[in-house]
């Protein structure tokens, strides 16, 4: 069985993560980049794929390395409404995988989640409910919300109908949406989403705590189910004599080996080729409605085709 | 030390707010007592009561109070009727405490907020402020651990069941009726809705997530709120067309932001009484406390499912609601929850669902 080979387009940190990562995938080899034109004109013709992990992902670049028969995976920012259709139109010509890089639709809570909903277990989603606070993510909000966006669509399988949203920053700048990338990140921003099956999805994103570790909280309530994951339950105690610490154990290279190996299998072609521009789209105009609202400062009432 | 002899007028729903009031030694209950006209259920509940605690049971409100020497009402009607009970009670002059929702219309808050302050008497609007985890928390945000705060949300499920679940009934199914089913679910304590108009569960329960914003941000006022609400899990609240399930953004004074997500999510989605927490975020960091600890696990061969595994301990928020009441009485101050914070949960409440049914950022209080 042939590996699919990958150029990993990123930085020393991100390169270090999918080290890791490879080691527990399957069919996989990987090269490291850290400059996109090269891979574009030397290093292509020796890859399948491309991977970009650091907004070094032009559309024109993207466009050369598709006509090549490249699959691609690449952070959602650099893109925007245009072209990603004109890739997706392009990767549908080429038969090529092109996805965006989702990677909180593979942790082990979002998963579950899925997997229970999809089996019935749970019944009907009724509300999801993220609390996601950090101290080091500021300069990746967009990332991050375009993460949970997605992962609400993805779980709620829909686009929200009802809106609202609401953020403080400790000076005026622009929005952390896809359109204007934060020349100061906010401090904090929360945002309601209605579903039309009733259900609701209300996620609060901290950028303001200070230096150390993170938390997450995420909670799924079906009509018939719920699922909790939630840090605070998954820290230990650590005892130094200067106040307790509550460290958690590090596992952040679970969904990234699962994007990963995800992303291998769409590659080999494994269950057909998924693309997934309209899931893409449907992202960016929640994002859209989310900046509208803040600036509004009022509900936002998206028209959706059921 | 003072003892205030209490009337209790009605305990058709939860009885143990006036178990509560009568842990507390400064407390004690001489009477039980309701309409003459109330029906026949409610005569048996209260009579059930009083022969407990071995008092008389009054078939007149006013009698009772004119007869007993009571300082004190306590008031756990159906919703419809708490404003008037406690109305009737100020007006005697006694003080009182009130079991949730304060009413189900503004209109009544307003005539019971005009009748307590026209009296000078104490009100106490019964909530859950005491509870070990929520004290620790209003200390910590106190103290300034975490500096100024700008936002705090409160998760508030409760894992109760309320019949048959939604879309279970067979097609043509009679709607379940509401008063009915909330006689009858008296005997798990499942009745906070108890009443002739249905409730949705923002309107019952909506007091406690709200009491703890309010403590812990230090009674900041809410100003504007956009809401959802929606009958998800049981046929009794989409029957009666009204939620079980409701998220609330909250836009506080002072640039406080937060949001409230609660729902009577059914017995099958915790192993307890429900996932209950609240996460706070100041400028110098951030607070996460789940309401429901300490606690005590339990298990044993032979197990009854619907037994609590994890049980509360520590638990002294009875006598604390109760000492802040017996001091307000003394000092003649208001009560932590007093009468115009009851009525401010009201218009929040109000708000909330008038911007479910609107689709609009809806202002508190318009």
């Amino acid at each position: 069985m042939n590996p699919v080979r990958i150029a990993i387009i990123g930085n020393t940190s991100s390169n270090a993560q999918y080290i890791a990562a490879a080691k527990r995938v399957r069919y996989v080899e990987i090269d490291f980049h850290s400059d996109a034109a090269r891979v574009a004109s030397s290093i292509a013709d020796d890859v399948d794929a491309v991977i970009f992990t650091n907004g070094q992902s032009p559309p024109r670049l993207i466009q050369s390395l598709i006509e090549r028969q490249k699959h691609i995976m690449m952070t959602t920012t650099e893109w925007n409404d245009e072209s990603v259709c004109q890739l997706s139109k392009l990767a549908r010509q080429n038969e090529t995988v092109l996805l965006p890089d989702r990677v909180w639709r593979f942790r082990p809570d979002a998963m579950t989640m899925k997997e229970q909903l999809d089996n019935g277990k749970l019944g009907a989603a009724g509300l999801l409910r993220i609390h996601r606070w950090s101290s080091n993510n500021a300069n990746r909000s967009s990332d991050c919300l375009y993460w949970d966006v997605d992962l609400a669509c993805w779980l709620f399988d829909s686009e929200p109908n009802a809106l609202y949203a609401m953020q403080r920053q400790s000076t005026e700048t622009a929005l952390p949406t896809k359109t204007v990338p934060p020349k100061t990140p906010p401090q904090y921003l929360q945002i309601h989403l209605g579903f039309p099956n009733g259900g609701s999805a209300v996620i609060d994103h901290c950028y303001g705590l200070p230096a150390g570790e993170e938390y997450q909280s995420t909670t799924l309530i079906g009509s018939s189910g719920a699922i909790y994951a939630d840090d605070h339950r998954d820290r230990q105690l650590l005892f130094r004599g200067d106040g307790v610490r509550a460290p958690k154990s590090d596992d952040s290279l679970v969904a990234l080996t699962a994007q990963l190996q995800s992303f291998v299998e769409s590659c080999r072609n494994v269950g057909g080729i998924e693309f997934v521009d309209d899931e893409v789209t449907r992202v960016w105009r929640v994002l859209d409605q989310v900046e509208e609202s803040m600036n509004k400062r009022a509900a936002v009432v998206p028209e959706i085709s059921l | 030390m003072t003892t205030y002899r209490c009337a209790l007028l009605s305990v058709v729903k939860h009885d143990y707010i006036p178990r509560g009031v009568a842990s507390h030694p400064q407390f004690e209950i001489v009477v039980v007592a309701d309409d003459p006209g109330v029906p026949e259920w409610a005569h048996q509940r209260n009579q059930a009561f009083a022969d407990e605690y071995n008092v008389p049971y009054v078939r007149s409100v006013e009698d009772a109070i004119s007869q007993y020497d009571v300082q004190v009402a306590i008031v756990s009607s159906e919703a419809e009727r708490h404003c008037d009970l406690s109305v009737r009670a100020a007006e005697a002059g006694l003080h009182i405490v009130q079991d949730k929702p304060m009413s189900n219309r503004m209109s009544e808050c307003d005539r019971l907020v005009e009748a307590v302050e026209r009296n000078d008497v104490r009100f106490l609007m019964w909530n859950r402020n005491g509870l070990p985890a929520v004290e620790h928390a209003r200390e910590i945000v106190e103290s300034g651990e975490i500096g100024d705060l700008y936002a705090i949300h409160v998760d508030f499920y409760f894992a109760k069941d309320c019949g048959p679940p939604l879309g279970s009934c067979p097609d043509g199914a009679p709607p379940i009726d509401w008063l009915g089913h909330q006689i009858a679910a008296h005997e798990n304590g499942s009745d906070g809705g108890i009443g002739s108009e249905p409730m949705g569960e923002l309107k019952v329960e909506g007091i406690y997530p709200l009491g703890y914003i309010r403590v812990l941000t230090g009674d900041a006022k809410v100003e504007r709120v956009f809401a959802r609400t929606s009958a998800h899990f049981h046929q009794l609240h989409s029957d009666n067309h009204v939620d079980d399930l409701a998220t609330v953004s909250l836009e506080m004074a002072g640039g406080i932001q937060g949001t409230l997500c609660i729902g009577r999510i059914g017995a099958a989605s915790h192993p307890d009484i429900g996932e209950i927490k609240i996460h706070a975020l100041g400028s110098k960091g951030g607070l996460v406390i789940s309401e429901a600890r300490p606690e005590v696990s339990v298990y044993y061969r032979g197990q009854s499912a619907d037994e609590f595994r994890n049980r509360r301990v520590s638990v002294e928020n009875d006598f604390l609601l109760m000492e802040d009441f017996a001091k307000s009485i003394e000092q003649r101050r208001e009560t932590l929850f007093d009468v115009r914070a009851s009525r401010e949960i009201v218009s929040i409440v109000d708000a909330a669902i008038r911007s479910s049914e609107t689709g609009r950022v809806e202002t508190v209080g318009s």
